[in-house]
């Protein structure tokens, strides 16, 4: 490829929306006493290079490194961890641990199984918005979110399909159709409770314990036919944008969509936990690079960690964007944005020492935090996703691999 | 072969022996642990904290890793000590065999057949073939989540997850299929669509039309009874077939005949490299495909599903019919491409004037300002590869039967008014039985099985019997009891058996096997006399024989190799034979058809490895070195001595492409 033109690569060629001024939409439609938590999990399959990730100094004076210099405006409001991992090994494999501490190999070992940290933030929400959770991803993502049976959720790739789920009510007599639905669903869950109660009784124990994952599925799309009966005739938020449409767009375009919409749904309440996934499918050709997984595979080459570092900086760029607009909003101190990768260095398919960072969310940030290299010092990264849980409401002291609470920086 | 290859996997279940142990343990204390430990930890692996004995699915990778690395001759590093080569192989044996030993340990359930979920292969499969429907276009678990697999199958019953996600996909694609099958209309008349050249429009006649059908700078109303394809691109590649656009596809699912005019012009051209993503030469390949259009976007070409149905190659310069039967679901419709032309006909006008601006035939079109008149001026003059069109014909629906064989399945002869609270029951009952893999018994000779999966029904004759008794329509009530039938544990769920097996239960062993589906009438029936057994080895055989067997190959074949993974690390596009010439389902094809030649000439296991044969085609003989494949279909290849050989399955592409990691350094 030729020469690169990192300005223009970095302005995006993008269809970035313009966001007017918001009054409190979030204030006026749903009144809440005290101002409600958000997550945000943002995850890149291919990692970060870890050379022009991680800062050279710890503290809050450390110097930005070349793909974190795009947070520049936002370096107070952001840490850096350095020396955080899950332990796993797996190279590609290994990247859908990055926010579950656990391989999905290795779920069935696990009372949560290999739930991630959205899910089970989103948990905690139940009903309380329409979406318990809202997960986004360029094509099929990373395979980053998973649910406490096992289950990949996979991304929403469609921003207009995104779109008309946050704001177009659907037709009256569709609604009273889809209530009937919900009914008669719930009819047919109950009998089907009776008829594997049933049949359980002539089971065997191993049998019962299969038979005991199908009861708890019928429970599972018990609770969710509640919260959409909860929802089904409650008008949703106006939009302060026009529609987006249903057309193909670049993958570069798709994430400040994706950006912009999750910054919508966290601002109208429609949801409080939101993820947004870039995987090994991401077109890079769109930045005039070539193929990332190529890229990626440096092996300390020049050229490639040239192409790499325009990727990365594309990636962080766009998260500082982010991060403005929820300022705009008044809504940065309330949301708390976990961004990194379950790869560090691609080129060796390294899964240790990741690049994670946290921003927002108000909390005292370290700028750069330098975490114990040797055992048994070091701290599990789920202890930092088990305090960031607790930071957003969730009461629980475990999660995935966690030993305990995050020490090394206070979170919430 | 299948057994012999189980038996491999199923050795010892001791890991290893304590001699091995030993022996493993010194060679990584001198090669591996001096610099992979808690001080130094290079590479950020560390194996001083390695276990002694494999625990975990972490514990297994560490130690494959290890192994993939001494097979690689990667470590330990040149500036290390080197173990002696029998060292080092002995020790990789050592190790692979610890690995695999502990793979079977962590994955077994303890020797039990426990009830297994229908994977989403076998209820694909099982639903298509209870409710007579095609499930090739329609595929009812295209949103089910991934199943875990074990060793790469998708079919153990202890590692496969039950979730409230998949039940919501469960309660779709069953109210989906019901309707699929239900043919209470009356039987569709087969109606004739026609259209000629041309088949782009414009002006008034074009409002409302995908792009596909408009006319552009790379497509317009010829003044010629034809039309000419280009490139492979739609814009100048695609045909679409008017009057079953405006009908919003076929208007029933069926089997239709299409037919095709057409004819290959400018085969061998001398364009040099403007052309030089056409193997100059070659036959021209125009491909029939089935698209749906409903909720697609212009810039794919109005497209949101597709599925290539035939493909032929054309040498002929005069026209010639072409004719197909193929399954159209309903809103289907189909179009006509040119599969192997150059890559689009934008690009060719790019090069054309730029690589060969001197061709006579271009000059009055070369310096044209109009980009318009010029691109069209250029296209029309052109004398390479063109697909020529003369017109398309559609004839359908086919109906071997009306209503299906799966309306019957679910309503028998009773028309919609001649359901009520008396019926309602031994509809159910009848419907259920069929659905729970179970011999049609008369209810004097209820078995005491059969009462188990009766006492099952209860609860949803139930919910139907009462929704009837609120009001609802009482063939929307059956449906609906159906529709719970069709996500009862009784059906989602194999009940395999244990130890000496009842015949019904062997009876779905088989199928499912074999058919990757439910046992059909005739097993179900020897099943019911007891007589399967003396009569197993002819129905394996008959087994064999019916296109049914086809699934297991094509599903075995991409579990045990992982197929699936071909594709997910796409070539680079500036490949562009393996995008122009189909190289990744030529591929797919090969493997699916040297397994099944195995199969069918019953081959030992070593042929897997040792074959100096393959099944190629044109492409892919070409894409592997070897001259004198004509024709686009896969045969058997023999390798002689001395030359390319591509035998067994470890020199076939898919293998190496699929268990690749899709960087070329």
């Amino acid at each position: 490829m030729g020469h690169i033109n990192r300005r223009r690569i970095l302005q995006g060629t993008g269809i970035a929306l313009t966001l007017p001024r918001l009054e409190s939409l979030s204030a006026k439609n749903h009144p809440t006493p005290q101002a409600p938590r958000r997550l945000v999990c943002v995850g890149n399959h291919l990692g970060f290079y870890p050379g022009h990730f991680f800062p050279e100094a710890s503290g809050k004076n450390f110097e930005l490194t070349s793909t974190l210099k795009p947070l520049q405006a936002h370096r107070n409001e952001l840490t850096v961890f350095s020396n955080l991992d899950h332990g796993l090994n797996g190279g590609h494999k290994a990247v859908q641990g990055f926010l579950t501490g656990i391989k999905k190999e290795e779920a069935a070992g696990f009372a949560e199984k290999n739930i991630s940290l959205d899910q089970a933030a989103a948990e905690s929400v139940g009903s309380s918005t329409r979406f318990p959770s809202i997960n986004t991803g360029i094509t099929e993502g990373t395979d980053m979110c998973w649910t406490r049976s096992g289950v990949h959720l996979p991304p929403i790739n469609n921003p207009a399909t995104l779109f008309r789920g946050l704001f177009i009510d659907s037709a009256p007599s569709e609604r009273a159709a889809e209530r009937e639905r919900l009914q008669h669903r719930a009819s047919v869950l109950d009998s089907l409770r009776e008829s594997a109660t049933t049949l359980n009784s002539t089971l065997g124990a191993a049998d019962q314990r299969k038979l005991d994952q199908y009861l708890t599925s019928i429970r599972d799309v018990e609770r969710r036919l509640q919260m959409s009966r909860q929802w089904i005739d409650r008008p949703k938020p106006q939009s302060p944008i026009k529609e987006v449409a249903d057309e193909e767009r670049q993958h570069i375009d798709q994430v400040g969509l994706f950006y912009d919409l999750i910054a919508l749904a966290l601002h109208t309440d429609s949801t409080r936990v939101a993820t947004l996934e870039t995987g090994l499918g991401f077109q890079t050709a769109e930045l005039n690079l070539d193929i990332y997984h190529h890229i990626s595979h440096q092996g300390k080459s020049e050229g490639r960690i040239e192409q790499l570092q325009v990727i990365e900086a594309f990636l962080t760029t766009k998260l500082a964007n982010f991060m403005s607009k929820l300022k705009e909003m008044e809504i940065l101190n309330d949301t708390l944005i976990v961004f990194g990768s379950g790869m560090s260095d691609a080129s060796s398919h390294s899964n240790r020492n990741l690049p994670v960072l946290l921003a927002g969310g108000a909390l005292s940030h370290q700028g750069h935090l330098i975490c114990p290299v040797e055992q048994p010092r070091r701290i599990p990264l789920s202890n930092l996703w088990l305090s960031v849980l607790n930071w957003f409401g969730s009461e629980r002291d475990r999660f995935g691999r966690s030993t305990g609470t995050f020490s090394a920086m206070k979170i919430g | 072969m299948k057994l012999a290859i189980l038996s491999i996997c199923m050795a010892s279940a001791l890991q290893s022996s304590g001699q091995a142990k030993e022996a493993i343990h010194a060679f990584l204390d001198r090669h591996c642990i001096e610099c992979h430990r808690v001080s130094e930890s290079n590479g950020d692996r560390r194996f001083d904290n390695l276990p002694v004995r494999i625990e975990s699915t972490n514990d297994l990778e560490r130690y494959q890793e290890i192994v993939d690395q001494l097979n690689l001759g990667a470590m330990p590093p040149e500036d290390s000590p080197q173990p002696t080569v029998k060292q080092r192989r002995a020790v990789i044996a050592q190790l692979t065999e610890m690995i695999d030993n502990a793979y079977g340990e962590l994955n077994l359930s303890g020797g039990h057949a426990v009830l297994r979920r229908l994977n989403s292969w076998e209820y694909r499969q099982t639903l298509g073939d209870l409710l007579g429907i095609n499930v090739e276009l329609w595929d009812p678990t295209e949103k089910f989540p991934r199943e875990v697999t074990v060793g790469g199958l998708d079919n153990n019953g202890n590692s496969l997850v039950t979730s409230g996600t998949l039940m919501e996909h469960y309660f779709a694609s069953a109210e989906e299929a019901i309707h699929r099958a239900t043919q209470f209309q009356e039987k569709p008349q087969t109606r004739f669509y026609q259209q000629k050249s041309p088949f782009y429009f414009e002006g008034e006649e074009a409002k409302g039309l995908p792009k596909l059908f408009q006319t552009g700078r790379f497509r317009w109303i010829p003044k010629t009874p034809y039309t000419d394809l280009l490139g492979r691109h739609y814009r100048g590649g695609h045909l679409g077939f008017l009057p079953l656009f405006r009908e919003g596809g076929v208007p029933h699912s069926g089997i239709y005949r299409v037919r095709v005019k057409a004819a290959a012009l400018g085969r061998t051209h001398d364009y040099g490299k403007a052309i030089s993503d056409f193997r100059n030469g070659d036959p021209l390949v125009l491909e029939l495909a089935a698209v749906d259009r409903r909720g697609s976007v212009t810039s794919n070409g109005n497209v949101s599903k597709m599925k290539s149905l035939e493909r032929i190659e054309l040498t002929n310069e005069e026209p010639q019919w072409f004719q197909w039967d193929v399954h159209l679901d309903e809103g289907y419709e189909p179009e006509i491409r040119f599969r192997n032309g150059p890559i689009a006909a934008k690009r060719m006008v790019r090069l054309l004037t730029s690589v060969t601006p001197d061709k006579p035939e271009f000059q009055p079109f070369i310096d044209l300002e109009d980009k318009l008149q010029r691109a069209r001026g250029v296209l029309a003059a052109y004398q390479g590869p063109r697909l020529r069109i003369w017109e398309i014909q559609v004839e359908g629906p086919y109906l071997e039967q009306w209503p299906s064989q799966g309306h019957h399945t679910l309503y028998g002869d009773l028309q919609p008014s001649d359901f009520n609270d008396q019926n309602l029951r031994t509809q159910l009952t009848q419907f259920a039985l069929k659905a729970f893999r179970q011999p049609q018994v008369n209810a004097a000779s209820t078995k005491p099985g059969t009462q188990k999966l009766l006492d099952a029904l209860e609860p949803i004759v139930q919910l139907a019997l009462r929704k009837m008794d609120q009001g609802m329509d009482p063939l929307k009530a059956y449906q609906l009891g159906c529709q719970a039938i069709l996500c009862s544990p009784t059906f989602l769920y194999l009940d395999l058996g244990e130890g000496e097996l009842a015949d019904i239960s062997l009876a779905s062993r088989l199928s499912y096997f074999l058919w990757s589906s439910s046992p059909d009438a005739i097993l179900l029936e020897l099943a019911a006399k007891g007589k399967l057994r003396e009569n197993l080895s002819e129905q394996v055989h008959r087994m064999l024989e019916s296109p049914k067997a086809d699934r297991f190959v094509q599903h075995f074949v991409r579990r045990w190799l992982d197929l699936d993974h071909i594709g997910e690390m796409p070539p680079s596009e500036d490949f562009i034979q393996y995008y122009r010439d189909n190289l990744g389902s030529a591929m797919l094809g090969e493997t699916r058809r040297f397994f099944k030649h195995l199969l069918d000439t019953n081959q030992p296991p070593v042929e897997l490895i040792k074959a100096n044969y393959s099944f190629l085609n044109r492409e892919l003989a070409i894409h592997y070195g070897i001259d004198g494949i004509e024709g686009n279909h896969l045969r058997l290849v023999e390798f002689t001595d001395g030359e390319v050989t591509r035998g067994g399955l470890l020199c076939q592409c898919s293998f190496l492409n699929a268990s690749s990691n899709g960087v070329d350094n």
